[in-house]
């Protein structure tokens, strides 16, 4: 806006039309009311052009921030309260409670409760007989005034209930507008009176006829579907009856027509097996490359690590629990022939298993499954699986060995798992008989210590595979070698069990599921069979040894400590040495009773060889050999333990006191025991060794336990407003669950005043609206009343003027 | 069924004797032949005619007869086996015994009557009742051909005589419970169990009511039994079942308690009111006067004196009025060099007197140390012996040389020790360490010199002087890999910081082989049993290859 001061004021009260000339037409025809707005509208304009010429009166609310922002995707001044994050929550809010202001308000009054509109219900001076009497009238009342007040009276015929049920009859049809009894009646005027007619052509039709009508009409339609379907179901029948002719007359025709299909020509045969051929066959792969021996060897050398690893880690109980002691993952093809059958074998038996595999696929059936048809087997007994182990060993009482191997192996072949369902239960019952066997060949008089051997031998590659049925019969076996422990007894079964047990599992474990029970049992025999020297048998003591010298075995890995066999092994010598009295105190000495020592006179012969277990078993009168070969066989297991236990920081003390044992050996039998000499100074130079080298303890080597502290702790940057410096955890979460607790209550009571406040703000300006709007109405009224009113006397001024004026 | 069945005939015979003599003759020798031997006794309905002679019409002279008839019944049963027979010596006692209490209810036996005839038939009836007694002694003392329901009756009938007399009298009939009691002690019938009891049945049920009577307890220890005995002692006549009925007798303790009231209100056989003489504590001196003769006249074997060890210090201390009187028997057992147990059974009792009767053992640790033998860890009563050996260290006032003794000798005795005992000594050493740990040195000690030399000599008797601070426990070390993986465990404490204050001892006490066994069957099936896999060319030695079991054929 250019121009001065003056000519800006000017211009601007004339574009607000305040100034200069105004339309004089308009400015006659403006009534009053319109007056006054103006000129509340004119105060209100001047105002504003006031202020806009005078800055510095006007007060501006600055806004703090004055640049744009992105929010939302859209340029935003920043700090605005439309913007604002916490006035566009509340906002939220407000309008919430707005829309849940409206929806109560609308339902107030409305929903909720029935009103009981009844006669005379909450009426105690009446009757029962009363109150029904009139509740009938009263009905009575109110239908027939339905009736009789309705303004289509006409469609009252239709409402049965309307009439009580009644409607209106001739010869026994009802009454109704469309039937044509009543048809004529259409054609009699309806007199209505004229109002009724002006307000439209055609009557709304009621809820009621709407919906009769929908009814009628989907009544109609359903009858009309039912009789086309009908209709299709005949015409379908009649096709029935007459197809038979028609087959009939197209198998006539058919005998004469050729052949569609061409016979395929024996190229195109061809062609077809090559294509499938084709599809079903493996894409070619590069064949493995062959190893060099180098490479062999290496695979044999990691695998073998592999193993020992393994074992070592189960031996020091590193692998977690959850892991579970697996198997080692021995050579399982055996059934691929991998012992006396050379290579050629496995050819053989992989052709003859598919070959049964698929004559079961072509038979069909699991029982057929298990013959084979190879001719090679026709020959051969048949392989019966046996249900337990009696049954086996009649079958194979009369066989030679390698006969019973080889029907093990056929039953194996022929109950392969993989070849029929039922197989792997019957197999695993199998291993299970196998195992019985061998101990049932170990308790014979004369054991077959090859066929032993065989058979542990292929109980061994098959123990993977049956691994969980083959620990349950060990277990179960188990229970009985008990029994007979505890009765201080051991038979030659229970030897081989023991041995068996150790050549098929892995010893060095420091958990094992059947090697640590029978570690104990072994050591409760050691321990029970010494218990009185009154008692002692020179043979009980021969199968102490044995079971020392299988626990010895069992420690060959992991080289554990047996203190039983420690007292075993002194004991034997101190009671079969002679002169038990003169061995100075050893580790486990007793009163020496003398009475199963040899005679210092006793001129034994010299020890040939091993040992016969059998001798253990039998009643000999004259056992005084037995004796010394016992004493010999006590200081080979000695020999035997010093090597195992040399690493022990206790095996001076073990030692020292079996090398006063020896001393007093050698004094009697150092001639006939050829190795006991050098034995001896064998042992004394590793005790000097070990005496010079041992050194003593230091297990504690830890880090100080700090003592227990009751002091409370100091804070360094205490807050009192956090609450969480209680040292009782417990007791800091329930403080902590009270304080939410507390919280959300106050939050609950300040959202409830919040509601009521609106409510009863909301309410309160709906009065001054409803106030206002009935105080405008008013206005109005007074307003046109007036104006009428100072018409009519302007009129009446002017008429009078007039009239005075004719005057 | 036969019994009654032969009874019932010879009743019918004789009834029909009575009422046609001659007709049934015939019949009757041919039943008289028929039961030839037994005919000869009264039968059931004589029995009773004979006891209401007695007792409706005053004809006393029946019970002699009833008298001789038993007798002749006890003569037969003697020679053999008779059920019949033995029925009926049983009713015939039984109404002796109906006779006998219901003259003593009336005035028939009573002596200071001054008619002389009727006390002439009191004296009379005297006798007549000191037989009956005689019979019945003779059924409770001696062995019959078989153990017969008839001696039990005649228990029961002696007891009741007992309370009949007390009820007569007014006060308890000390002399004829003496008698019993004699008889019982003395009696021959049975053996003894494997628990040093007996099995003699009468025994056996009259302890029963022993056990539950106050004043069959308290008149039964008297000074003139002890001197009774002492008697039979010199002249020899001591049976050798006198240990085993005495032991069967006083193994469950006695009723006595120091509490006056509740002693008082303890159950009587007798129906009376006992004097206070009955609750005196002298039944403590009687008591330990019979204990002692007993022991002193009898020479116990190996087993009795393991048995009466075994329950010394709870059963049989508590009643004795100077237990100090044990201190020699209990010195000798403890200081016994012959067998390992003795000692340590004996060990309860001793601590028993020297904590309540101020028993002084001189070198008490010096002995302890001595009971540390190879045999310990094997022996039934370990765990008795741990318990109190656990208690006897725990004073933290004994010096560290004699601890690092035990613990020395603990260890060394597990480098051989069974696998339960090993479970003992382990914690227990462990506790020792942590209440003494001026001995951790055992454990620990890096400030060793290069000529390190181990002092502990095993064979030192004198704890004190073992050198054992100058040793390490380097069997605990060796133990760490014992063969039983949780023993290895546990064993592995030791190389742990010692956080635990101490394990409590009664969850090591009591394994056994058959114990640990058990806990491995019932570890549950996870995995599978790995598998070994080196290879041996045979189980046992055969020919030239790798066997499992070298030097040995199958």
């Amino acid at each position: 806006m250019a121009g001065s001061q003056l000519k800006q004021l000017k211009a601007s009260l004339a574009a607000k039309g305040l100034v200069g000339q105004t339309n004089g037409k308009k400015g006659k025809k403006i009534a009053a009311s319109d007056t006054r707005r103006d000129q509340a509208a004119k105060t209100r304009d001047l105002d504003e052009i006031r202020g806009e010429f005078n800055r510095f009166d006007t007060k501006v609310n600055r806004t703090k921030r004055d640049y744009t922002i992105v929010q939302g995707g859209a340029f935003v001044t920043a700090g605005k309260q439309q913007n604002n994050r916490s006035s566009r929550t509340n906002g939220g809010v407000e309008a919430a409670m707005r829309a849940e202001y409206e929806a109560e308000k609308k339902q107030r009054n409305r929903t909720g409760g029935m009103v009981d509109r009844r006669f005379g219900e909450n009426n105690a001076k009446m009757t029962q007989e009363e109150k029904m009497l009139q509740r009938f009238t009263r009905e009575r009342q109110l239908k027939s005034g339905a009736f009789s007040l309705g303004s289509d009276d006409e469609f009252g015929n239709d409402d049965d209930d309307a009439n009580g049920g009644f409607t209106l009859t001739h010869s026994g049809r009802s009454l109704e507008f469309d039937s044509p009894l009543l048809g004529h009646l259409e054609e009699i005027p309806n007199y209505v009176d004229e109002d009724a007619v002006e307000t439209g052509p055609a009557r709304k039709k009621s809820k009621r006829e709407v919906m009769a009508e929908i009814i009628a009409k989907s009544k109609f339609h359903r009858k009309e579907r039912q009789k086309a379907f009908e209709k299709t179901q005949e015409e379908i029948m009649d096709l029935d009856e007459e197809f038979g002719d028609v087959v009939g007359a197209l198998r006539g025709q058919r005998t004469a027509r050729p052949a569609a299909i061409v016979p395929k020509s024996q190229q195109d045969i061809e062609y077809d097996a090559k294509m499938r051929e084709l599809t079903y066959d493996r894409r070619s792969v590069p064949a493995d490359r062959t190893k060099t021996d180098e490479e062999i060897a290496q695979e044999h050398r990691e695998k073998m690590q592999r193993l020992e690893q393994d074992r070592i880690n189960r031996m020091t109980a590193l692998r977690g629990d959850e892991d579970g002691a697996d198997a080692d993952d021995l050579d399982d093809d055996f059934w691929a022939g991998s012992d006396d059958e050379e290579g050629q074998a496995i050819g053989e038996d992989g052709e003859e298993e598919d070959d049964e595999e698929s004559g079961s696929q072509d038979e069909g059936s699991g029982e057929s499954s298990g013959r084979p048809k190879s001719s090679r087997y026709q020959n051969a007994p048949v392989a019966k699986m046996p249900s337990n182990h009696a049954e086996f060993a009649e079958a194979v009482e009369n066989m030679e060995n390698s006969q019973v191997m080889d029907h093990i192996k056929t039953i194996g072949r022929v109950f392969h798992p993989r070849l029929a369902e039922g197989n792997k239960q019957k197999m695993d019952q199998f291993v299970a008989i196998i195992f019985e066997h061998i101990l049932f060949l170990g308790q014979q008089s004369q054991p077959n210590a090859e066929l032993i051997d065989d058979l542990i031998k292929l109980l061994r590659t098959m123990a993977e595979q049956y691994n969980e049925l083959l620990v349950q019969t060990i277990r179960d076996i188990m229970k009985q070698v008990e029994t007979r422990v505890v009765s201080q007894t051991v038979e030659k079964q229970d030897l081989v069990f023991f041995v068996a047990l150790g050549y098929l599992f892995s010893a060095s474990d420091h958990f094992h599921l059947v090697i640590t029970p029978a570690l104990i049992l072994m050591n409760q025999f050691l321990s029970t069979c010494m218990a009185e020297e009154k008692t002692a048998l020179p043979q009980r003591l021969g199968q102490g040894l044995v079971v020392c010298e299988i626990l010895l075995r069992y420690q060959d890995f992991a080289k554990r400590f047996d203190p039983e066999v420690v007292r075993f092994v002194e004991k034997t010598l101190q009671w079969l040495l002679p002169e038990p009295t003169k061995i100075s105190t050893t580790l486990s000495s007793g009163r020496p009773r003398g009475h199963l020592n040899l005679d210092k006179s006793f001129k034994p012969k010299a020890v040939q060889g091993s040992l016969s277990i059998l001798l253990l078993f039998v009643d000999t009168k004259n056992s005084n050999q037995l004796k010394f070969e016992l004493i010999a066989r006590t200081v080979d297991v000695i020999d035997n333990c010093t090597s195992l236990w040399r690493d022990k920081s206790a095996a001076i003390e073990v030692l020292s006191s079996w090398q006063k044992l020896l001393q007093h050996t050698a004094r009697y039998y150092g001639a006939f025991l050829p190795k006991l000499a050098d034995n001896l100074s064998r042992h004394q130079k590793l005790l000097s060794n070990m005496q010079q080298s041992r050194k003593p303890l230091a297990l504690q080597e830890h880090r100080k336990i700090a003592i227990k502290t009751f002091a409370p702790r100091f804070e360094e940057n205490f807050n009192p407003d956090k609450k969480s410096y209680d040292p009782d955890r417990e007791r800091q979460e329930v403080n902590k669950i009270k304080a939410q607790i507390k919280k959300e209550k106050k939050m609950g009571l300040k959202e409830l005043r919040k509601q009521t406040r609106f409510g009863a703000i909301q309410q309160i300006e709906e009065k001054k609206q409803m106030y206002s709007d009935y105080h405008r109405k008013m206005a109005n009224i007074v307003n046109s009343i007036s104006t009428v009113e100072g018409a009519e006397k302007n009129q009446y001024e002017r008429e009078k003027k007039r009239r005075q004026n004719q005057k | 069924m036969a019994k009654r069945g032969k009874s019932e005939k010879v009743q019918k015979s004789k009834k029909l004797k009575v009422s046609e003599p001659g007709t049934q003759s015939k019949s009757l020798a041919k039943t008289n032949t028929l039961e030839s031997p037994k005919a000869k006794y009264l039968t059931a309905s004589d029995i009773s005619r004979l006891v209401k002679d007695v007792t409706e019409k005053s004809a006393y002279n029946s019970i002699v007869t009833l008298l001789e008839e038993l007798r002749k019944c006890i003569e037969h049963l003697r020679k053999s086996e008779d059920v019949a027979v033995e029925e009926n010596a049983r009713l015939i006692a039984v109404s002796l015994f109906k006779c006998f209490e219901a003259l003593f209810s009336g005035q028939a036996m009573a002596l200071e009557l001054k008619d002389e005839k009727k006390q002439l038939v009191a004296r009379w009836l005297h006798t007549k009742y000191a037989s009956f007694i005689a019979i019945l002694a003779e059924l409770i003392q001696h062995n019959l051909a078989f153990e017969l329901s008839l001696q039990i009756d005649a228990l029961e009938i002696y007891l009741k005589i007992v309370h009949m007399e007390a009820k007569k009298t007014g006060e308890f009939p000390v002399v004829t419970y003496r008698n019993l009691v004699k008889l019982l002690l003395l009696s021959e019938i049975g053996s003894s169990l494997s628990d040093e009891s007996t099995d003699n049945f009468l025994l056996v049920q009259f302890a029963e009511s022993f056990s539950q009577y106050w004043d069959l307890q308290t008149y039964f220890f008297s000074n003139d039994l002890a001197e009774e005995l002492d008697e039979c002692a010199e002249k020899q006549a001591l049976p050798s079942m006198l240990f085993p009925n005495y032991f069967t007798l006083i193994r469950s303790g006695l009723l006595y308690t120091t509490n006056d009231d509740e002693l008082r209100s303890l159950p009587n056989w007798v129906p009376i009111e006992l004097p206070d003489s009955a609750y005196k504590f002298n039944i403590k001196t009687r008591y330990q006067k019979c204990l002692l003769t007993v022991l002193k006249n009898t020479e116990l074997s190996a087993s009795q004196y393991k048995a009466l060890l075994s329950i010394l210090h709870k059963r049989i201390i508590p009643f004795m009025a100077v237990p100090a009187g044990l201190m020699d028997f209990l010195t000798d057992a403890y200081d016994q060099q012959d067998d390992d147990v003795v000692p340590i059974l004996a060990l309860n009792s001793l601590w028993e007197l020297m904590k309540n009767h101020n028993l002084e053992y001189p070198d008490f640790y010096t002995k302890l140390y001595s009971l540390l033998t190879p045999t310990l860890l094997f022996t039934r009563y370990r765990s008795r012996f741990f318990r109190l050996c656990d208690l006897f260290l725990s004073s933290t006032h004994l010096s560290a040389n004699l601890i690092a003794s035990f613990i020395k000798r603990l260890a060394r005795l597990a480098l051989t020790g069974s696998a339960p005992g090993v479970v003992i000594v382990i914690p227990l050493i462990y506790n020792l360490l942590k209440r003494h740990p001026s001995c951790m040195v055992l454990l620990h000690n890096p400030d060793a010199t290069s000529g390190y030399v181990d002092t502990f000599n095993n064979s030192e008797t004198d704890p004190l002087k073992t050198g054992a601070m100058g040793s390490s426990l380097w069997e605990m070390e060796t133990l760490m890999s014992h063969y039983h993986p949780n023993i290895a465990t546990l064993a592995k404490i030791f190389g742990e910081p010692f956080r635990k204050p101490s394990y409590n001892m009664e969850d090591f006490l009591d394994w056994s082989y058959m114990t640990l066994m058990e806990s491995e069957k019932t570890r549950r099936y996870r995995g599978l049993a790995s598998l070994e896999f080196e290879e041996y060319d045979s189980l046992f030695a055969v020919g030239e290859g790798k066997a499992f079991v070298g030097g040995w054929l199958l």
